[in-house]
């Protein structure tokens, strides 16, 4: 019967040759190519616990007297959504472990993309073809990011309306344009009535929309060009050498996923985050302390305490502090994370398209940059604490300030010429990894012919090996079994 | 007896750590005698009076036997001073102080009830007229507005969760005057007195701000801070996001690597 079905739509839609394709489609096995995968499972769980969350969920921010279950709060004037999101928290069945769950598998999703660029930009898997893709993933950062803050914003506690304060003092550090996008943002003037409904539209609709859509055509390209893969004796530019998708590789990502939503449930239950009762209802003539944004936004945080206070004008125009560590360094973080790939092939020359990945050894240049990157923001993040770490050791705070003024300047560029130089001696060495790099190569980093690891020369151009497999005929990949080993390869038609 | 090469090296190192160990025992009486401090003999200052004795031999070598102060004391009779302030920091173990220069920082009392009761008494009598040592009942309060007093007043400096937190002070400034410490520990006298008499850098909470029912309140919701509704887990230190982050990353992200790192190979594995 089954078996009839299927024939009889097969018959009318051809599905079964795409089917065919499809279940046959070869996944590298490397670690780190499962990395994206943590991202979008952290994503199902945002969505599935999203759409528990908006059941009980009320945006408005009209105020009434709080007497819940809640004894601190009884009598205290609270706005709607405050109540509705204590309400989830300590009265709706499960509703705070959905809750927990929700901003756990937000931080860890947000924490895989930023893992998943790492491994992507250090591996040069975002050069030709692939340019697209990585344009779609800088955006799906952004969006990432975006949604966080948003959701962050909703229950108009004293914590998220502090964070709220701080965005809008940026939206007015705009030039000419920044009274009039506060209001539009906004609705008014803080704090405005209007906000959290439309952060609500903005967090449970239009983003996440622009999310599956983007992540859609994300994987769907990655579908049409192929995994890229680590060079490796029998892996060539025109074959994927892996587990077929099914049933390898489906059971892989069926088990990757259950483990994902198992530990962020598990972290939902066990971990306590952001307990908003204990917060309080947001007060315009208050703030909380101390007071930090979720970790993804943590160096524009960073940014705004070690930016010195400094008035510049600029074409005649007085721009207010903020708006250079709030506006101009996001902007261009963004704006030189989607131009990396364009910029690197002006620099190199390579238009080439490339489906075998650079070991980071390999372009040490590359690596050393992208380390000093890591290194500024991960300062800039760390000193979003300051008022934390200056508590912690006893120390003033503004000396800690100054210290981090410091560190921001001079880290990076110490770290990216460590780096340069550890890459360096790892390809002069021809370690196969790092740990089994000899020590004596820092010090010779170009002494290569120690011979101790001839074979890793081999792996970047190599071409022949016996796991290729050939056309079969009709112009689409097949997966065979190579001959000298079990793994299935698919040939790359990434030229037709 | 003759002297070998190697018995005069012997005994010229011998000599050499003689002089070298007496050399450091003369810093270490040096050191010694620097910081010993001047404590006059108890029976010097025997009194009638418990609060007398006590203040005599504790408190008089910096605090003046008049309590005007000394060098290395403030006055205790002036200002705010009186009843409240000398218990507030005598039952906090904010005093007595051993040396000058250390801080006073909150610890375990040095004396019982009576013995702090008789030093009030006695300091009383030199003059030291400020706030009287309140009475307070906090389940009186009414702990949503104390909610709302403590966020608008106290928060800013003591952290919305009563964690504690840092004020923007120069590294010169006194070290307690850089922090506003935790408030878990301390009890519900202490509280409303340090609302009264404003130790430190905190400001003085008085009968102008507050009223009865309001130190009540803000009393009843500092004491459930130190043992607050932990629904959902850990507390992770009630510091809020940025602990929150790095069980994000180690925990959470660090789980789910490990995941497909067991699941996954690396290169030259299969
Ligand atoms: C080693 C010297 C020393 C001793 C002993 C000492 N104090 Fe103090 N006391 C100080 C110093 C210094 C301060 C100022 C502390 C500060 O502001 O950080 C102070 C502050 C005080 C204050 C607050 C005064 C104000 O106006 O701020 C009181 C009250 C006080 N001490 C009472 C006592 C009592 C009671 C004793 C005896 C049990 C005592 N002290 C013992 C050095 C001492
Ligand atoms: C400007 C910042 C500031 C504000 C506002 C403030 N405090 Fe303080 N508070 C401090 C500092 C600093 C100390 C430590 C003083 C010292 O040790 O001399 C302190 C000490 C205390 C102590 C003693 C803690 C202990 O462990 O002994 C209590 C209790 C206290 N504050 C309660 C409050 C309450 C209640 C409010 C609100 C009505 C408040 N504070 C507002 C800065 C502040």
């Amino acid at each position: 019967m089954l078996k009839k079905v299927a024939r009889w739509i097969d018959n009318r839609l051809g599905t079964s040759a795409f089917t065919q394709d499809a279940l046959n489609k070869v996944f590298p096995d490397h670690w780190s190519f499962m990395v994206g995968e943590i991202a979008l499972y952290a994503f199902v769980v945002l969505i599935v616990t999203g759409i528990f969350l908006s059941f009980f969920f009320d945006a408005s921010t009209s105020q009434s007297v709080y007497d819940g279950s809640y004894a601190p709060l009884v009598g205290v004037e609270v706005s709607d959504a405050y109540k509705s999101t204590l309400e989830i928290s300590l009265d709706v069945r499960a509703g705070l472990v959905m809750r927990q769950t929700h901003h756990w598998a937000a931080l860890v999703f947000v924490a895989a993309i930023v893992v998943h660029l790492c491994r992507i930009f250090f591996t040069g898997a975002f050069r030709s073809p692939r340019e697209l893709n990585w344009i779609i993933g800088i955006t799906l950062l952004i969006l990432a990011i975006f949604n966080g803050f948003t959701g962050y914003s909703l229950p108009d506690d004293l914590l998220s309306g502090t964070g709220l304060r701080i965005a809008y003092s940026i939206a007015l550090s705009v030039p000419l344009l920044g009274t009039w996008m506060g209001f539009l943002i906004f609705g008014g003037e803080f704090p405005a009535d209007q906000i959290i409904s439309r952060l609500l539209v903005t967090h449970i609709m239009i983003v996440p929309a622009l999310i599956i859509g983007l992540l859609t055509a994300h994987l769907a390209l990655l579908w049409r060009q192929k995994h890229t893969q680590f060079p490796e004796p029998g892996r060539t530019e025109h074959n994927v050498v892996g587990s077929k998708l099914w049933p390898t590789y489906a059971a892989k990502s069926l088990g990757l996923f259950f483990g994902v939503f198992a530990i962020l449930v598990l972290m939902g239950g066990l971990f306590q985050i952001n307990p908003i009762w204990l917060y309080g209802p947001f007060e315009p003539q208050q703030v909380s302390s101390p007071a930090q944004p979720d970790w993804y936004l943590g160096w524009v945080d960073g940014a705004l305490r070690l930016f010195p206070a400094v008035e510049l004008r600029a074409f005649g125009f007085e721009i207010p502090n903020p708006f250079y560590p709030g506006v101009l360094l996001p902007g261009v973080t963004f704006l030189a994370l989607y131009a990396w790939p364009f910029l690197e092939q002006a620099f190199t020359h390579d238009r080439e398209p490339h489906n075998l990945l650079d070991r980071p050894r390999d372009r040490p240049m590359r690596t050393a940059l992208g380390a000093t990157t890591l290194a500024f923001y991960t300062v800039m993040f760390i000193a979003s604490s300051s008022d934390l770490i200056a508590k912690w050791f006893t120390v003033s705070v503004l000396d800690l300030v100054r210290v981090f003024q410091v560190l921001v300047i001079l880290i990076p560029p110490a770290v990216g010429w460590a780096t340069y130089r550890l890459m360096k001696a790892l390809a002069g060495s021809g370690a196969p990894r790092l740990t089994e790099m000899p020590l004596s190569a820092l010090t010779h980093p170009n002494g290569r012919g120690n011979g101790a690891f001839p074979h890793q020369e081999r792996g970047r151009d190599a071409h022949a090996g016996g796991a290729t497999a050939g056309d079969d005929g009709d112009g689409r990949s097949a997966a065979r079994t190579g001959g000298d080993g079990a793994l299935p390869a698919q040939r790359i038609d990434d030229r037709e | 007896m003759t002297f070998t090469r190697r018995d005069r090296d012997r005994r010229l190192t011998v000599r050499l750590l003689v002089v070298a160990t007496g050399l450091v025992l003369a810093g270490c009486s040096y050191r010694g005698t620097s910081t010993e401090l001047y404590q006059p003999s108890p029976t010097l200052a025997v009194a009638d009076d418990r609060g007398e004795t006590i203040y005599r031999r504790d408190c008089a070598w910096c605090h003046g036997s008049e309590g005007g102060g000394t060098a290395r004391g403030p006055s205790v009779i002036e200002g705010l001073n009186g009843p409240a302030s000398i218990d507030f920091y005598v039952s906090t173990g904010r005093m007595p102080l051993n040396d000058p220069s250390e801080p006073a920082e909150p610890s375990g009392p040095s004396y019982t009830p009576s013995e702090i009761r008789d030093i009030v008494r006695y300091t009383t009598t030199l003059g030291a007229a400020g706030p009287e040592i309140p009475e307070v009942h906090p389940e009186e309060g009414a702990i949503g507005l104390g909610a709302e007093l403590y966020q608008e007043n106290c928060a800013a400096c003591h952290s919305t969760t009563a964690v504690g937190g840092v004020l923007a002070a120069e590294s010169d400034a006194l070290a307690r005057s850089r922090i506003a410490p935790g408030l878990q520990e301390v009890g519900s006298r202490q509280i409303t007195e340090a609302m009264l008499i404003g130790p430190g850098t905190m400001p003085v909470f008085g009968a102008e701000s507050f009223d009865e029912e309001d130190y009540n309140s803000i009393v009843a919701y500092v004491e459930y801070l130190q043992d607050p509704d932990d629904n959902g887990g850990a507390p992770l230190g009630h510091t809020g996001p940025v602990t929150e982050g790095a069980v994000g990353w180690i925990v959470g992200l660090g789980a789910t690597l490990f995941l497909i790192r067991w699941i996954g190979t690396r290169v030259g594995e299969e």
